[in-house]
C-alpha cells in the first residue's frame, strides 16, 4: 500500500557526522557485505572484473573540495559525504509506486521495497532527490537501503550488534543509529546539539536522517604575509650587497 | 533524464490515439451520423495507436509479467491512476462499435470516451508534473502542452481521415498555442536549478563545493538514469527542428489544404507533426535537470 502513514510510532534512521567522516568506505563496503545475502539480497554486480563494472549499493560515499570561506575565516578543507537513503517522512518514491510495491512501515518509518511486487518501472528512482534507489537489472527490481530492517530486530545476534551494518563498521563513529521521534534519544539530543540538517528540506520530504556539519575551525593559521626587507635597518655591507643582487 | 525511447514513444503515439478518439467521438454529438467504413478506419486507427504506445511503455519495465499490479495504486500514484484511465477507455471505445445507428447511448459513450481520453492523457502528464525532482517538469506549462499535443496530434490525423476543410484553421491555431506554449517551457528549462549544493550536502552556510572524488569509477545507475548530458549539446538545433516540423510546417500544410482542397496535405502535416511531436518529447526527457545532479 503506497499511501503513508500519518504519523510513525517511531522514526528509525542515521545520524552522520560530517566533521569526523574520513572518507573510508567503509560503511558501503559492509553494507555490500551484509546486504548482499539480506533481506534485499541479491546485491548484484555486473561485469565486476570487466572494463565497466556496474552494481548495486545501497550506500555511496562523495568526496567534495569545500572553497575557503573569507567572511567566517573558513579555510578550504575536504568534506566526506556518505550519501543513502534518508527514510523520508513523506517519501515521494512511496506515493509514486504504482504496485504498492514501495511501503513505509507505520510501526519504525523504514522505507522498503517488496521485491515480489515491484515491476521495476524506476518511477520511484526519478523521484527520489536522493538517488537513493538503485535499479538492478539482473532481478529487474528496484533496491533500496533496508536500514538493516534484518539486523536491528534480530534476536540471533548478539545485542550490541543489533544496528545498521554501516554504523557497526564505522572506525570514526560518524555514524550513529537511532530513533528521531524520540527526543532524549542519542541521536535527537546530538542532532539538536550540533544543528543537525536535513538534505534539501525546501522539497518537503521530511528526511529523518540528519547530518552534523562540520565544526567551524577556530585557530586558523592566517595566511603568511608577504616578506618584507628594510634597507634601512640594515648594516651598510649587506645594504650594499642587496643594491649588486638587485641590478 | 535518460530518454527512454518507449516511454517517449508511447506517449506521443497514444496521447495521438486519444486525441484522435477525443476528436471523433465529439463530431458524433454535434450531428446525428450513422458510421460510415471511416468511423470504423478512425475508432480502429486510434485502438491502434493506444495500444502501440501501451504496449511500448511496459518494454522498459524489469518485470513485464507483473504489469497488472500497476492497477492497484490509484489512490497515490498518478502511474497507477493513468494505467486505470487508459484501460477503461476500452470499454465505450469497444462498446461504441455496436451502436453504429445514433441515438442516445452512441452519444452517451461518446461522451464517456471524450473524458476518458482527456483524463487518461491528464494522467499522464501529471505523472511527470508531481515530480519535484525535476523543477524544468513543474512548470504550468506541462499539463496544457500534454493536452493540446494530444488533441493536436489527434486533430491532424482526424483530418487525413475524414478530409474536414473547416478543420484546418482549428489546427492552425492549436499549432500556434503549442510553439508558444513549447517556447515558455523551454526557456524555463534553461534556468538553473534553485537548489544548491550545499543544501543538497545539509552545509548551513553557502559554500563553493566542487567535487574531488566520486563515490564510484565508472559510470551507475543514478549517473545513467539522471545525470544524463547528452541532449543539452544539440538542443538548440532539437528545438528549431521540433519547432518546424511539429507545428510550423503542419501549420502550412493544413493550410494549403484547406485553399487548395488538397486532402493528401493533411497527411504530410500528421506524419510532420508527430515527428516533430517526438522529438519535442525526447527534448523533454533529455533536457531534464534531476536534482540527484547536484551530487556528481
Amino acid at each position: 500500500m503506497t499511501m503513508l502513514p500519518a504519523q510513525t510510532k517511531k522514526k528509525l534512521g542515521l545520524l552522520i557526522d560530517l566533521d569526523i567522516c574520513v572518507g573510508c568506505h567503509a560503511c558501503a563496503v559492509a553494507c555490500k557485505e551484509w546486504n548482499v545475502s539480506g533481506i534485499s539480497a541479491p546485491l548484484p554486480d555486473e561485469n565486476p572484473y570487466a572494463a565497466e563494472p556496474d552494481g548495486v549499493w545501497f550506500n555511496r560515499v562523495h568526496s567534495y573540495e569545500l572553497e575557503a570561506l573569507d567572511e567566517s575565516a573558513q579555510p578550504a578543507s575536504t568534506l566526506h559525504f556518505p550519501r543513502s537513503c534518508l527514510h523520508c517522512e513523506t517519501p515521494a518514491c512511496v506515493s509514486v509506486c504504482p504496485t504498492g510495491a514501495s511501503y513505509k512501515r507505520n510501526e519504525d518509518g523504514i522505507v522498503l521495497v517488496d521485491a515480489d511486487k515491484c515491476i521495476g518501472c524506476k518511477l520511484c528512482s526519478w523521484a527520489c532527490p536522493y538517488g537513493a534507489r538503485e535499479y538492478s537489472p539482473t532481478e529487474g527490481v528496484m533496491k533500496k537501503c533496508t536500514l538493516c530492517v534484518d539486523r536491528i530486530y534480530n534476536e540471533h545476534i548478539p545485542e550490541a550488534q543489533r544496528q545498521p551494518a554501516c554504523v557497526q563498521a564505522c572506525p570514526t563513529r560518524a555514524r550513529s543509529f537511532g530513533d528521531f521521534a524520540d527526543p532524549e534519544s542519542d541521536v535527537s539530543i546530538k542532532s539538536r546539539e550540533r544543528n543537525g540538517q536535513a538534505l534539501m528540506p525546501e522539497l518537503d520530504y521530511k528526511p529523518v536522517n540528519r547530518y552534523l556539519p562540520p565544526r567551524k575551525k577556530q585557530n586558523v593559521c592566517a595566511a603568511p604575509n608577504e616578506e618584507q626587507l628594510d634597507l634601512t635597518e640594515l648594516p651598510s655591507a649587506l645594504r650594499w650587497l642587496d643594491k649588486i643582487l638587485s641590478r | 533524464m535518460n530518454p527512454a525511447l518507449s516511454v517517449i514513444f508511447f506517449s506521443s503515439i497514444s496521447g495521438a490515439g486519444y486525441g484522435l478518439w477525443f476528436w471523433w467521438a465529439s463530431s458524433l454529438l454535434g450531428h446525428n451520423r450513422d458510421f460510415g467504413i471511416k468511423d470504423y478506419v478512425t475508432l480502429a486507427i486510434g485502438a491502434l495507436f493506444v495500444i502501440a504506445g501501451l504496449l511500448s511503455s511496459t518494454l522498459h519495465l524489469g518485470r513485464k509479467e507483473r504489469a497488472w499490479r500497476a492497477f492497484s495504486q490509484w489512490r497515490s500514484s498518478w502511474l497507477s491512476r493513468e494505467g486505470v484511465a487508459a484501460v477503461l477507455c476500452f470499454i465505450p471505445a469497444g462498446l461504441l462499435v455496436f451502436f453504429p445507428t445514433h441515438g442516445l447511448a452512441q452519444k452517451s459513450l461518446a461522451i464517456a470516451l471524450m473524458i476518458l481520453s482527456m483524463t487518461t492523457v491528464f494522467c499522464t502528464a501529471k505523472i511527470y508534473q508531481c515530480l519535484k525532482t525535476i523543477p524544468a517538469w513543474q512548470h504550468n506549462t506541462v499539463l496544457p502542452i500534454y493536452l493540446i499535443t494530444s488533441i493536436y496530434t489527434g486533430g491532424l490525423w482526424l483530418a487525413s481521415i475524414f478530409a474536414i476543410w473547416t478543420f484546418a484553421p482549428v489546427l492552425s491555431l492549436l499549432a500556434l498555442i503549442l510553439l508558444w506554449l513549447m517556447t515558455r517551457y523551454w526557456n524555463n528549462n534553461d534556468q538553473p536549478l534553485s537548489i544548491t549544493r550545499s543544501s543538497a550536502l545539509g552545509l548551513p552556510e553557502q559554500r563553493t563545493v566542487k567535487v574531488f572524488e566520486n563515490p564510484h569509477t565508472e559510470a551507475n545507475y543514478i549517473t545513467k538514469e539522471m545525470v544524463h548530458v547528452l541532449a543539452r549539446k544539440h538542443s538548440a538545433q532539437l528545438r528549431k527542428f521540433c519547432g518546424i516540423f511539429g507545428f510550423i510546417l503542419p501549420l502550412i500544410a493544413c493550410l494549403l489544404a484547406w485553399i487548395l482542397h488538397q486532402p493528401w496535405l493533411y497527411s504530410v502535416a500528421a506524419i510532420s507533426g508527430m515527428c516533430g511531436v517526438f522529438t519535442g518529447r525526447w527534448l523533454f526527457f533529455a533536457e531534464a535537470k534531476h536534482v540527484v545532479g547536484l551530487y556528481y
